[in-house]
């Protein structure tokens, strides 16, 4: 049967504490690069989008935008809200740069819908 | 949303970095976070129309906002948290449901409330890029040498500035032209090969850089990479830390030599597809709208040259690590919607992918795929227990591929 203790091992080892001499902290990474500088962007972008998706949800209807842009702005929001969750494991620069992928292409494809004109 | 982001801010600033913090942050989010939408979503009930308390509720939402972002303690913050969550839950219980009277005189004060939210956000603003200016320097003493040594220079950022620029003037000219002589059509036929075309450049400009490698970050990929090759099965003679991306490196020794050099050219096109599957996604979503094409040409190119360093030196954090759950949100921003069964086998199919890359590509794909399909059918009609149960079923769908892979010898 197939296993995978070696890869939770990993997940054990960095719930543990992680190697202090190595990990980096939020306090050092707050201040690597322009991902984690905003960090307080991506909370408000991803909240913002998965709280109109719920809403949505709830209601039954798209709220504030079409559906379709809603649909893609929320797939967009869980992708990296859920890809974020190993950053929070292990908060390498590297790996905030991968979670803040879907933030780009959220405020860039809001940026250009905001214009509303067609070519 | 705002009492959210209050209590986590002020955890970070109360306490040391943690796990502790960590688990204080989160817990507090799962219990603001439903009595704030809780809230959020009763008083969206009692507000019918707009009359002087919605003015006077914005107002005071508002204006909590902007004096929270000037707050330099924890207790400060949690005390505007109180009060804020206080006085909604007063408002909400005690209003008089009946203010017609008064709602003739809303449209002398909207100015109040629109105000307040310039007011607010500004501030909001100011935070969020407070320490903005460390970022304008190429971070790279931040890790070891060797991972930077390959990183992005002034010479990448003028000569990505130089081919977004050759590549985009002539479309923008082509496309005014074409436009002021009334041939529409041509724009229309003309914008998803040009957006290829623009994707294809900037994939092959950022391949340009020789990739750098860290061999002890790829000797988790390339040793398992061996057994396999010497006939081992993965997950049960072979492990690796990553799960099975590791046979993302399968070109090593076929269509590559078998080296670190070649390993980090595979990297290097894994984390560049990550960037046109995003290219992919706004063409999907914004394609049609003006300045569509060059102001996404740039954000790839931008967002290439923001990384902290060359990501190729170390494979397990972008496009190795993460591209099927990528290439999967984009086919379901894609299938929102025309709802066709090639289009969901597609998505299942990649939901499987995923399954199979590695736990946490796993874990990923099915909260992805899980709520795009609770959203989809939601909104389609359907009730909500039938979306819930359309959400639940991705997880059942995505253990086809590993009962295919344990099913085999």
């Amino acid at each position: 049967m197939p296993s995978y203790g070696p890869y939770l091992e990993t997940f054990e080892f960095y719930r543990a504490g992680g190697d202090r001499y190595l990990a980096y902290d939020w306090l050092l990474l707050a201040k690597s690069n322009i991902a984690t500088n905003i960090w307080l962007l991506f909370a408000a972008v991803y909240a913002a989008i998965i709280f109109l998706a719920l809403s949505s949800f709830m209601l039954g209807r798209s709220l504030f935008m079409p559906a379709r842009l809603l649909i893609g702005l929320s797939t967009l929001a869980i992708t990296g809200t859920a890809q974020s969750l190993w950053v929070v494991g292990r908060p390498t620069p590297s790996l905030v740069a991968l979670s803040a992928l879907p933030l780009y292409t959220i405020l860039i494809c809001l940026s250009i819908v905001l214009q509303v004109v067609e070519v | 949303m705002w009492s959210v982001f209050a209590i986590s801010w002020a955890i970070y600033d109360l306490a040391n970095a943690s796990k502790a913090a960590e688990f204080a942050l989160y817990a507090s989010m799962a219990v603001a976070a439903p009595i704030a939408g809780y809230l959020a979503l009763r008083m969206s009930e009692r507000i019918k129309t707009q009359g002087l308390y919605t003015a006077w509720f914005a107002t005071f939402t508002f204006g909590i906002i902007a004096i929270s972002t000037f707050a330099r303690s924890s207790i400060s913050l949690f005390s505007l948290v109180a009060v804020y969550l206080m006085t909604a839950s007063l408002t909400l219980f005690f209003r008089r449901t009946n203010d017609a009277t008064r709602r003739g005189t809303f449209s002398h004060w909207i100015w109040i409330p629109n105000l307040a939210a310039a007011v607010s956000a500004a501030c909001f603003l100011r935070l969020a890029l407070t320490n903005l200016n460390p970022y304008f320097y190429w971070p790279d003493h931040d890790v070891g040498q060797g991972a930077t040594r390959w990183g992005p220079d002034i010479g990448r950022v003028l000569a990505a500035a130089t081919v977004a620029m050759v590549v985009i003037l002539p479309i923008m000219l082509s496309a005014r032209h074409l436009k002021n002589i009334g041939r529409h059509v041509e724009i229309e036929n003309a914008r998803l090969p040009l957006w290829i075309l623009s994707g294809g450049l900037i994939g092959y400009l950022l391949i340009c850089p020789i990739p750098s490698f860290e061999s002890a970050h790829y000797d988790f990929y390339i040793g398992p990479l061996h057994l396999f090759r010497r006939g081992g099965w993965p997950l049960v003679d072979v492990f690796s830390l990553y799960g099975l991306s590791f046979l993302a490196y399968l070109p090593l020794g076929f269509l590559l030599p078998f080296n670190y050099a070649a390993a980090a050219l595979v990297t290097n096109l894994f984390n560049i597809a990550m960037l046109l599957v995003a290219l992919a996604i706004i063409y999907t979503l914004t394609g049609r709208c003006k300045f569509a094409l060059p102001v996404s040409a740039i954000f790839v190119v931008v967002v290439w040259l923001s990384f902290p360093y060359n990501l190729d030196a170390t494979p397990s954090v972008f496009g190795v690590r993460c591209l099927p759950t990528w290439i999967l949100t984009w086919l379901l921003v894609r299938n929102t919607t025309i709802r066709q069964a090639g289009a969901r086998l597609w998505a299942v199919l990649l939901l499987n992918v995923a399954a199979i890359w590695s736990l946490e590509t796993h874990v990923v794909a099915v909260a992805v795929f899980g709520l795009h399909a609770a959203l989809v059918s939601r909104l389609d009609g359907s009730s909500l227990w039938r979306a819930m149960v359309e959400a639940l079923a991705a997880v059942p769908l995505s253990l086809i591929g590993l009962g295919l892979f344990v099913a085999q010898p």
